[in-house]
């Protein structure tokens, strides 16, 4: 049997949907405004028209721009309820933004859920629906998914915007959420992707060799502390948190700078001139820098790393034994 | 104990009526046996799982194969080769060890098992014609453990036949299991060695899944050492996260089976992996405390645990096996020549500036 929907010019305040489809998190509506200003409504949206009226189930985010524009009305591709299904309707939505502007982290989740309580397994979520449409997700995927989808919604925010991996973030997904929330002070310092990465790998690292807690290493890290430091911006107490971090993680390694700094202090090396260590003290090699300008003496600098290279002190630097 | 049952044979349609492929159809009695044009057919079956490599694990693919079945181990940039080189009649493992480097470097899910070895022997009379003055070191154990599908695969008997005194070779099996049934239907050979990578129990039950635990690839390796089969150890890759200790227990229980006469060599290298294996290790292998080490990128940006602690590891161990053994020959594996020269005794560090 053929069914066609009608094309219909549906007012925006009208529309209803969105609990039951809309997909949409955490989207910047400028560009579409701006695409809509200079050719119109290229696309209808997609409807149910049911007892209760119409129901959006595809075009959020237009008749959302269309309603920053100060429009009223859209055209829109109305089915009749009886041709339609709620679940029919789900999978047009799910493949339409799948398939046009793709869906973030928090859009995946919330389809999951939907999915889910729609009674679909999550073998039939990652093979008949988001493999389809080209993302490519395994069935433990799809439930790193629902677990992204109980997190709290300024962590939801925070991982969708700085565009971390489901794979990167799963540690963090697993946590309890009175753990998830112990990480709370990483949304105020608002560390970058890289960081973010970084803090959390660390973090999970040093509890599986410590077995410790999260509210143990936090403590360890002075956390607390750092972030009432008055004197300190958010990106100085980022930077600290992460120095004290790395020093947990990578106890050898830091002992071994330390010892380096030392004998650099000893050795009474101007701070123009830089030796720094190859392939973390891999052999006892250095890189050396100098900054010059116009008015320092080359020779200084050069007499200085000289008189240097003379002492007993020099000679520990290149000796493999650490003390 | 056995390891990883093989479930599925795929048979490259160019093989389907070739005699060995149907004997080993036959032995390994997969559950379900599918004709695939090429391995990329079986790769795309395979990817239809949530961890296609663990189906791998379980898979064969049978073939022929029309490159080179010989070649010096590749080693790796800025550190010394020891010299071995690989036979790769076999590519891939049955086991699942997380610290496996074949999960992130082979581009194929199951296990390869490759037909034509009469073109693999040829290919090594050819080699020898060429270089009779040479004596190598080379064994079937880097891309596949030499053992674990035996004794169905029926390749160690083949490769023992064929090395067995032959001049210039000195053929080593290695394996993490216990499967020795191959070597017991032969006389010793001078040139053949068994050998065994080893760890510490804890990390073999938590780290070397499928494989046999230590008290039988000891058990065995004093079975073979009774026979009279010369043999080897592998402490490679050494786990620092399970302590020091335990590796010089293992040592002592090492040499409580075996004699050490019969310890043709140890190597020793601690874990080192290309960064592109930590995601597969955290999302394979979560129970896994490999990752918890300090580790950091290398002159071949491979991740390696922070030079002092590999070399207090290597010079515990070295020592307590000349203690046990001192004519061993021990060697490090992926290491610099200044470690090579600080931690070994100057009679095995000399081999290092000869690779």
């Amino acid at each position: 049997m053929k069914i066609t929907p009608a094309l219909v010019q549906v007012q925006l305040l009208e529309l209803k949907g969105e609990n039951q489809y809309r997909l949409s998190f955490f989207r910047n509506l400028d560009p579409l405004i701006k695409s809509l200003q200079l050719t119109g409504q290229t696309a209808p949206v997609l409807c149910r028209e049911t007892q209760k009226g119409y129901q959006l189930f595809s075009g959020f985010l237009r008749r959302d721009a269309m309603l920053r524009l100060g429009k009223s009305s859209a055209f829109a591709l109305v089915w009749k309820e009886k041709d339609l299904t709620e679940k029919e309707a789900f999978r047009f939505a799910f493949f339409e933004n799948a398939l046009t502007r793709g869906l973030n982290l928090a859009e995946q989740a919330k389809a999951v859920a939907r999915l889910r309580e729609s009674g679909f397994s999550d073998q039939e979520i990652a093979c008949e629906y988001f493999q389809k449409a080209g993302i490519g997700i395994s069935v433990s995927g799809i439930d790193l998914l629902n677990l992204f989808y109980g997190i709290s919604r300024d962590w939801q925010e925070y991982l969708t915007e700085k565009e971390l991996s489901l794979k990167q973030i799963a540690w963090f997904l697993n946590l309890a959420e009175k753990e998830q929330g112990a990480l709370s002070f990483l949304l105020q310092l608002k560390p970058t992707a890289s960081q973010l990465r970084q803090i959390l790998e660390m973090i999970e690292e040093i509890i599986k060799r410590d077995r410790t807690s999260i509210e143990g290493l936090i403590q360890s890290i002075r956390a607390a502390s750092v972030l009432k430091e008055k004197k300190l911006n958010a990106n100085q107490k980022l930077e600290k948190l992460l120095r004290n971090l790395k020093k947990l993680r990578y106890p050898e390694y830091e002992k071994l700078s330390a010892r380096h700094k030392k004998i650099l202090l000893e050795l009474k090396i101007s701070p123009e001139i830089k030796l720094e260590p190859i392939d973390y003290f891999e052999e006892p090699k250095y890189k050396l820098e100098m900054i010059l300008e116009s008015d320092t003496g080359v020779s200084k600098i050069f007499e200085q790393m000289l008189q240097a290279s003379q002492t007993a002190l020099w000679k520990k630097l290149f000796e493999m034994d650490e003390d | 104990m056995r390891w990883m049952k093989i479930k599925r044979i795929f048979c490259a349609s160019e093989v389907r009526h070739n005699k060995r492929a149907i004997d080993l159809i036959q032995r390994f009695q997969p559950e379900q046996i599918l004709e695939v044009k090429d391995v990329r057919d079986a790769n795309q079956y395979l990817e239809r799982f949530s961890d296609p490599v663990a189906e791998g694990k379980q898979s064969l693919f049978l073939a022929n194969f029309s490159g080179r079945f010989f070649e010096q181990c590749p080693c790796t940039k800025g550190y010394v080769r020891c010299g071995y080189w690989i036979l790769s009649p076999v590519v891939g493992c049955p086991l699942d060890c997380s610290y496996c480097i074949l999960q992130a470097y082979l581009n194929s899910y199951p296990i390869q098992v490759y037909l034509n070895l009469e073109d693999l022997f040829a290919e090594i009379e050819k080699w020898q014609m060429a270089h009779p003055e040479k004596r190598i070191r080379l064994g079937t154990g880097e891309l596949a453990d030499s053992l674990a599908l035996e004794p169905e695969l029926g390749y160690a008997k083949t490769l023992i036949e064929f090395f067995s005194n032959r001049q210039g070779f000195v053929f080593e099996f290695k394996t993490k299991t216990d499967c020795i049934s191959p070597f017991l239907e032969f006389k010793p050979s001078e040139n053949i060695i068994i050998s065994w990578s080893v760890n510490p129990e804890l990390a073999v039950q938590n780290e070397e899944k499928g494989s046999a635990g230590i008290e039988a690839r000891l058990n065995a390796a004093k079975s073979l050492t009774e026979k009279g089969w010369r043999i080897g150890f592998h402490f490679d890759p050494i786990l620092p996260e399970y302590g020091i200790n335990a590796y010089l227990d293992l040592i002592e229980h090492i040499f409580q089976q075996v004699k050490p006469e019969m310890v043709k060599w140890t190597s020793l290298g601690t874990l080192r992996f290309p960064p592109s294996l930590k995601p597969i290790i955290k999302s394979r292998h979560p129970e896994s405390r490999i990752l918890c080490g300090e580790m950091f990128p290398g002159k071949d940006g491979k991740l390696r645990y922070l030079r002092p602690i590999r070399e207090k590891f290597y010079r515990a161990i070295s020592s307590r096996i000349y203690e046990h053994s001192p004519k061993t020959w021990t060697y490090l594996c992926m290491e610099s020549k200044s470690i090579w020269k600080r931690v070994l005794t100057a009679k095995d560090a000399k081999h290092a500036k000869n690779c």
